[in-house]
């Protein structure tokens, strides 16, 4: 029958297995990366909360550091010149916990892991479109085609990004408003 | 679970959603204390809402003029839906909520907190229009 060795080895198996059904992400789309870009957000509080105001950015576009930065109270008095603070402990800690659990340092998808590559380790920003993987992916866009009034700034994701809400960013989703005729390199 | 139970069991579901009903306006004025006149207060609001204290800002800069309608956040572009009850029957139904967006939209809009009198000035504004 079995040995002491093979019913060790046959036991980590079955837990690996058993435990990567379970899971999320799992180890063979973390090898080769995820066709989506990112999670898309499937968090009730956070689409409330976030999305009133802006896309309800998916937490795997930044680094967990940068959402603790982010999410710091006094940053959130000045939260890109609006005072967010949140009042209700409960409300906040579950936003903290839902960004940190989904951040890119978390997620096996293709473009969280590229962001994550693109920031330097001493660096935590707090603009998605300051890193440098997304600042490449619009280099070549023409600059008025973005600060027009359609567009406004890179932050505006769903104004190009027409499956952003469910954080699919192909090319194939990309409609650039009044970018008939204009051609530019696509990276 | 016995006949009795599922009865009872009944009876506290139905007490929970009588609870989440609409909103007392009255029981949130007095939350705020005000014990002011309501007769003009709606007109009032509407007056305030294009009033720009600080240059660019005010509740139409996001909302519009016509509350039926949607908005469009000034910074992100964000369509807003309708602040009407009667076009978006959502609103003004949470006491969470109306607080929540009139300290930070009074914030961002005055850069302060709102006064009873205005925060009862705009939600009689909202509701009856």
């Amino acid at each position: 029958m079995f040995n002491k060795y093979s019913s060790i080895i046959l036991f980590v198996v079955v837990s690996f297995f058993s435990l990567q059904s379970q899971s999320d992400s799992n180890i063979w789309t973390y090898i080769v990366g995820k066709v989506k870009s990112s999670s898309p957000v499937n968090n009730e509080l956070y689409l409330e909360e976030c999305g009133a105001c802006h896309l309800a950015y998916h937490p795997g576009l930044l680094p967990s550091r940068s959402w603790i930065r982010l999410m710091n109270p006094n940053e959130l008095l000045d939260h890109f010149d609006e005072d967010i603070s949140f009042d209700e402990a409960p409300i906040y800690y579950s936003l903290i916990n839902y960004l940190i659990t989904n951040s890119a340092d978390q997620s096996s998808h293709r473009r969280s892991r590229k962001i994550l590559r693109s920031i330097e380790e001493s660096d935590m920003p707090i603009r998605i479109s300051d890193t440098r993987y997304i600042r490449r992916k619009h280099h070549e866009i023409p600059k008025d085609l973005i600060t027009q009034k359609e567009v406004g700034s890179l932050s505006n994701c769903g104004a190009c990004h027409r499956s952003a809400d469910d954080a699919s960013f192909d090319d194939d989703n990309v409609r650039v408003p009044n970018s008939m005729f204009r051609l530019w390199d696509d990276d | 679970m016995s006949i009795k139970k599922r009865y009872l069991l009944i009876i506290a579901l139905f007490s929970v959603g009588s609870v989440a009903g609409p909103v007392d306006f009255t029981q949130l004025y007095d939350s705020w204390s005000y014990d002011g006149d309501l007769s003009s207060i709606a007109t009032k609001g509407q007056k305030m809402w294009s009033d720009e204290m600080i240059p660019g800002r005010s509740c139409s800069s996001c909302h519009g003029n016509d509350l039926s309608r949607s908005g469009e956040h000034v910074k992100t572009n964000k369509v807003i839906k309708p602040l009407s009850p009667k076009a978006n029957p959502k609103r003004l139904t949470k006491v969470r909520k109306i607080n929540k967006w009139l300290k930070r939209n009074c914030k961002w809009t005055y850069k302060r907190e709102c006064t009873t009198e205005e925060k009862v000035s705009f939600i009689e504004f909202i509701r009856t229009n």
